[in-house]
């Protein structure tokens, strides 16, 4: 089995994956600030961390540029020598304007785009887009050449994984074939001279009842713009694909203990296999711990208010007081308690599901926000298995932050 | 003024992982209880309930999952098939054009069109009639989360104004219709009191007033921890876990356990707060549920905590 530590200092390409809501962006923060730690140079590309998130590793907001991340709060706290953290956010609302960027310079035909209905109509949301865009990043800065280590988060979508599905869906969808009849049957071409065949003509004429023609005019006219892109696109996404399929690249499933969203990461695993790439680890966030000490739950209220009393000092708190904490403590530990074993259920199932050759890494339920560096540092010793915070820590990071 | 109950198309929307799914089925049992006929509506998601209530996955088939309550949660192929059906109504024609392999290939990835035709589709149900009579009092949308959800309700808007002639644009106008009925319509926003889904309830409400003029009606907190300690109960707590000094014993574990719920439950009322003063609009608590997995029993305890607090804060208007 690998570990999750062994994955970080190995890996070149590690994608965090996962529904909504488990915590992913700060797992793919904290992943990466492990990385740089341990003396590796790393990007990490998020989609929208919180904005105390991105404060708390000491930036005030991030953006499409790469912006460096200073580590010094960590020198006395094990950072090794060599290592470097960068953040980038994935800007999904311009995703297909950077690709067209990048593949049309003419900038008669960049305009001819731009004030076509279709296109700025549908830009933002052109299904597999904004996956496109962001493999189209990746390559690019896996090319740069500049990082030892690239931590991928990735949008939570129904399906989490239409990340890796989606630009080979867009790539078929809009295969030359398909754009060529498209754009015939948009008249373009019978403005060339060459009419369309019959039954070409009959599935037109339907299809245009139903969407009105002016649609087919657009919509070829954005097609016949955009052929010499979707022409890029195929061979950037099967690049994508082999790399993200190499050994060099794992999967880190994000989930949380939760018996429906760890259902889910038991479904991830099996899609994960379809596409051929590996699950390097599973992250279960927000998981509770049983109380250690389960003896006192089974003791009469009376029994823990006596106890109370005797610590409660010089009488200062009453003992109707005492006895109506002590009823709420026993409750509130019986709840916790109920939860805490459905957790460790629920991570026995997944641990079974998800097979020994994949590491299973917890982190507790906090009390408090983890959007502050103590509490970045407490989850990454807790990910990491490190020992724990002691009060040195604690000052040596209030002293730096 | 027409309250929740008295709605005929109810969208459920929120940032993932929020349990929009779990409030739209207690939602469904609040509806069914006082005698109406719902139909909850998923799209194309991967079914949580028919597991639920002892069935099999719901799918594209309309199912009984309890008295009064179905659901239905199509692909956008069984949406389209069905709606292009309807349009045509033939089906050797629907073959013939919507099954053409680069008419489908190409439908597949068409921006925009999955949406419409589960649009549609809930359009359909809300107007379905038989022999006259109403076939459902009530559509709920169970609808994707906020990104995604946003997309799906601007797609008439988008259509309408891109298209003046065709069924899809006709079809469109009436969609938009529908979503603006302040009578008929109610948009309600589902999260956690955190931070990441309040920064999206609050963008979300704002998005939602300007792109689409539907009517929210409330924000539903799920999950909030039911208060245990009071004020003088949490200070005292505090003081006892202070002078007895370790967290490690059995008596220091349990009283952790004491503060460690009574400060989870400052920072969801902190957030709550934020969610109030932002958006000023009702906003239902329903309770977190210490039991080991969703069941049938637990959905109707939260159907009956939404109740009371939809019921009492409508009372008072």
């Amino acid at each position: 089995m690998t570990t999750l530590s062994e994955l970080i200092a190995t890996r070149r390409v590690l994608v965090c994956v996962g529904s909504g809501g488990v915590g992913k962006t700060t797992t793919s923060a904290i992943i990466g600030l492990h990385a740089a730690l341990r003396g590796r140079r790393v990007l990490v590309m998020t989609i929208d961390p919180a904005r105390r998130l991105a404060n708390s590793l000491g930036i005030e907001g991030l953006d499409h540029e790469i912006q460096q991340i200073d580590l010094s709060a960590y020198d006395d706290l094990g950072r090794e020598p060599g290592g470097a953290l960068w953040a980038t956010m994935l800007d999904m609302k311009s995703a297909f304007d950077s690709i067209v960027d990048r593949h049309i310079k003419d900038p008669a035909e960049r305009k001819a785009i731009d004030s076509n209905r279709f296109y700025r109509f549908f830009s933002t949301s052109l299904a597999g887009a904004q996956e496109m865009s962001a493999t189209d990043r990746l390559l690019d800065v896996i090319d740069s050449g500049q990082f030892d280590l690239v931590v991928l988060d990735t949008p939570p979508t129904t399906n989490a994984l239409d990340f890796l599905d989606a630009p080979s869906r867009f790539a078929e969808a809009l295969d030359s074939e398909t754009i060529r009849w498209f754009i015939e049957a948009g008249g373009r071409a019978t403005r060339g001279g060459k009419l369309l065949n019959v039954g070409t003509g009959m599935v037109v004429r339907t299809l245009g009842k139903f969407t009105g023609t002016e649609f087919f005019t657009e919509l070829g006219d954005f097609l016949y713009h955009l052929n010499s892109v979707l022409t890029g696109f195929n061979e950037r996404s099967r690049l994508t694909r082999s790399l993200l399929s190499d050994a060099s690249s794992a999967f880190v499933i994000v989930t949380s203990p939760d018996p429906s969203t760890a259902r889910e990461a038991a479904w991830f695993r099996k899609r994960l296999a379809e596409f051929n790439v590996r699950l390097g680890a599973l992250v279960v966030n927000r998981v509770r711990r049983p109380l250690a000490h389960e003896g006192l739950l089974a003791a009469p209220v009376n029994v823990i208010t006596d106890r109370l009393l005797a610590i409660s000092g010089a009488d200062l708190i009453g003992r109707p007081l005492l006895t109506r904490i002590a009823g709420h403590l026993l409750t509130n530990a019986t709840q916790f308690n109920e939860l805490a074993r459905r957790d460790a259920a629920t991570i026995d199932d997944l641990r079974r599901e998800i097979g020994a050759d994949v590491h299973v890494a917890t982190v507790p339920m906090y009390a408090a926000d983890i959007h502050s560096l103590s509490g970045l540092e407490r989850v990454r010793r807790d990910l990491f298995d490190l020992a724990r915070l002691d009060d040195e820590d604690l000052q040596r990071l209030a002293r730096t932050a | 003024m027409p309250g929740l109950f008295d709605m005929r198309f109810i969208v459920n929307t929120g940032k993932g992982g929020v349990g929009k799914t779990t409030m739209s089925i207690a939602m469904a049992h609040a509806f069914a209880r006082r005698g109406k006929r719902v139909l909850l509506m998923q799209l194309n998601a991967p079914d949580k309930l028919g597991r639920l209530y002892g069935k099999p996955p719901v799918g594209g088939a309309i199912v009984e999952l309890a008295p009064n309550i179905w659901s239905v949660n199509p692909t956008p192929a069984e949406a389209m098939r069905e709606y292009a059906l309807m349009i045509l109504r033939f089906s050797m024609v629907y073959k013939a054009v919507f099954e053409n392999r680069l008419v489908a290939r190409f439908l597949r990835m068409m921006p925009g069109m999955p949406e419409l035709v589960m649009l549609g589709k809930a359009y359909y149900h809300e107007k379905e009639e038989v022999d006259g009579r109403r076939v459902w009092d009530v559509v709920i949308l169970d609808a994707p989360a906020t990104g995604h959800g946003m997309f799906l309700l601007q797609i008439p808007r988008v259509i309408s104004d891109a298209l003046s002639s065709g069924l899809m644009a006709e079809e469109a106008r009436r969609m938009l219709a529908l979503l603006t009925d302040r009578r008929r319509t109610m948009l309600n926003i589902v999260t956690l009191a955190e931070e990441m889904p309040v920064n999206e309830t609050i963008d979300l409400k704002r998005r939602l007033d300007s792109e689409i003029g539907i009517q929210v009606g409330y924000i539903i907190a799920n999950n909030i921890f039911p208060r245990l300690f009071d004020a003088t109960e949490e200070r005292a707590l505090t003081e006892l876990l202070d002078s007895h000094g370790t967290e490690d014993d059995d008596l220091g574990s349990l009283l952790a356990a004491g503060v460690f719920r009574f400060r989870r439950r400052a920072l969801q009322d902190l957030h709550l707060q934020r969610l109030d003063k932002e958006l000023g609009l009702p906003l239902v608590e329903v309770p977190f549920l210490f039991e080991a997995d969703l069941t049938r029993d637990g959905i109707v305890r939260l159907a009956d905590a939404f109740t009371r607090a939809v019921e009492t804060m409508e009372a008072r208007r």
